[in-house]
């Protein structure tokens, strides 16, 4: 195990962001304002635009909102996992995905949208609009107006956006909010042109085909890429300007390519479907995956330097700390191994081991590495684990 | 976020934040405000003006939303005794009337249209069953809707005295339901009987 300095610890902890609670209500923050002022707008839009249509079909309304939470719920779970470690502030998340849902769908695109298809229409021709328009204006409104709520929560909650993986996960939840209101918009449309007596089914067409076959959380993936982008020029000031916003352009331009190939005719046309479903499938969620786990790996290595100290106060065992900081794959085999070498309790009590750790170094992080009473908590939970 | 004073300027607000929530405000109020008045300020040739009355051919007629655009390339007029069709489009959305002489009845036409449809529009499958409609002028007709791959159409069609219409209209996903109360208001128009209108 090697040695941990203090500046590695200092600096793992301030890369948690877990030593700041995140407050919403900042009157000194001009964000904070815009942000009050902006998300009403945002809600009457939707309310004038969706009214007639929510009376129309009451019903189809509640089944489209239970529809679209319980697709959310996966991200829930995902940003609440243990592997994650240090989940990031679930009022910070909530912000983000408001913003998606309310001010970048119906105060900046819906809007932005529809002017520049109708300029391509004008200034190019009518066919060039149907086919190329929605490929030429979704990557630049939307992914431009998500990136606003990615800055939103860099403006309001700085300090928990600490390295590039906050910014994926932050951006990835503004991009379901996006994702989510604007399927909803898409579902309850369909409802009304679908007339009664087939609204229902319009319903869960609009579902399956947009939550699903359309690809799985789309806006999360180009969002979570922004937002890393945001967070690496936001966070790595050790870095010269030019690199920072090289490697921010490089991200964006990254989210907007995949946005642009996704609802250019190539995937989303009538030519090349299979090519479209490859992309769908297979491409753009082993992309995610990869982006993932990079990010994931870099989160484990802070985990090592936060508890290499409690290897020598004896809380904790070298191997402990070197089964936290594995891969989940390389983690389950060593857990299988210590099935095979001392039973199935000895791998139980490891598991409960680990994950009272990951508890320990939040604590450690929040207290700055001080014996917090959180920390003491955290240390004799895991001494009562044999 | 703690602000130190010495941080706030003469309004409390941390000075940090002041630029970059600036940054923000304005590009909401270019998505929002001036990309929209732009949009309405470029009104090439080929736009309709308000009152406009398109002869499709073969005696029939609609009368199109204002502000929408006159696409040349789908649009062949046809006259009192040939059959035309005539295209217009907005946001993506290509709404096109067609009249055509036909012989048969309305259920065998609306199964030709479709089958028309279905050869242009990859996968297509209906997301509404056929139902009934009527123009103003009290023709009755059929409506469906349908998807295809990327694409979102609504199809109505008409017959009277050996005459069919066909009004589609299709765009990107989202964009047909998006004007669907535009198209609903131009199917209503069409006029059998009429022409000598403008072209």
């Amino acid at each position: 195990m090697n040695t941990v300095t203090e500046t590695d610890f200092a600096t793992a902890v301030e890369r948690s962001g877990r030593s700041y609670a995140f407050r919403f209500v900042q009157p000194h923050n001009l964000a904070f304002w815009l942000y009050i002022v902006l998300l009403p707008i945002g809600i009457i839009y939707m309310l004038n635009l969706l009214n007639g249509s929510i009376r129309a079909f009451p019903t189809a309304f509640v089944l489209n909102a239970v529809l679209w939470i319980l697709y959310s719920i996966p991200w829930v779970l995902f940003l609440r996992h243990e592997e994650m470690y240090d989940p990031e502030p679930a009022k910070l998340a909530l912000v983000g995905f408001v913003w998606g849902g309310f001010i970048a769908t119906w105060v900046m695109a819906i809007e932005a949208n529809n002017a520049i298809i109708s300029l391509v229409g004008k200034l190019g021709s009518p066919e060039l609009a149907r086919d190329w328009g929605p490929s030429i204006a979704a990557p630049f409104v939307e992914e431009t107006a998500k990136a606003m709520g990615v800055v939103m929560l860099v403006l309001l909650g700085r300090r928990h956006v600490r390295n590039v993986f906050d910014g994926a996960v932050l951006g990835a939840f503004v991009g379901l909010g996006f994702q989510v209101l604007e399927d909803f918009l898409y579902s309850i449309n369909a409802a009304t042109a679908a007339g009664p007596g087939n609204e229902m089914q319009a319903v869960l067409g609009q579902f399956f085909g947009r939550g699903f076959m359309g690809g799985l959380w789309s806006h999360a993936l180009y969002s979570g890429i922004v937002g890393a982008g945001i967070a690496y020029f936001v966070t790595r000031t050790d870095r010269s300007p030019g690199q920072r916003t090289g490697s921010l352009m490089l991200f964006a331009g990254s989210a907007w390519l995949l946005h642009f190939v996704w609802d250019s005719p190539f995937v989303n046309g009538t030519s090349i479907a299979a090519l479209g479903m490859i992309a769908r499938f297979v491409i753009y969620p082993l992309i995610f995956i990869l982006a993932i786990r990079w990010a994931s790996h870099q989160r484990r290595e802070e985990l090592g330097v936060l508890l290499t100290g409690e290897v020598a106060l004896g809380t904790l065992t070298e191997e402990d700390v070197e089964l936290l900081v594995m891969s989940r794959h390389e983690r389950r085999k060593g857990l299988r191994h210590i099935k095979h070498e001392d039973g199935g309790a000895a791998r139980l009590d490891e598991r409960h081991r680990l994950r009272a750790a990951r508890d320990l170094a939040t604590a450690l992080a929040k207290s700055h590495g001080a014996d917090s009473d959180d920390v003491e908590q955290a240390r004799a939970a895991i001494g009562t684990i044999a | 976020m703690r602000v130190a004073a010495a941080d706030r300027n003469v309004f409390g607000l941390d000075r940090r934040s002041v630029w970059p929530a600036v940054l923000v405000a304005v590009v909401v109020v270019l998505f929002g405000a001036v990309l929209p008045a732009v949009n309405h300020a470029v009104s090439p040739e080929e736009t309709i003006e308000p009152g406009t009355v398109f002869d499709v051919g073969l005696g029939v007629s609609f009368t199109p939303v204002a502000g929408w655009l006159l696409n040349t390339d789908a649009t062949t007029p046809g006259d009192v005794g040939l059959p035309g069709i005539i295209g217009i489009s907005e946001t993506g959305v290509l709404f096109s009337v067609a009249a055509e002489p036909f012989d048969g009845d309305l259920d065998e036409f609306m199964g030709i249209a479709t089958d028309r449809r279905s050869d242009a529009v990859d996968k297509l499958h209906l997301t509404s069953p056929q139902q009934s409609t009527a123009t103003s002028q009290g023709v009755t007709g059929l409506t469906e809707t349908y998807n295809g791959i990327g694409v979102q159409g609504s199809l109505s069609v008409f017959v009277l005295d050996g005459v069919a219409v066909t009004v589609d209209a299709d765009g990107p996903e989202g964009s047909v339901s998006r004007h669907a109360v535009e198209i609903d208001a131009m199917t209503q128009t069409i006029l059998f009987g009429e022409s000598g209108l403008d072209q």
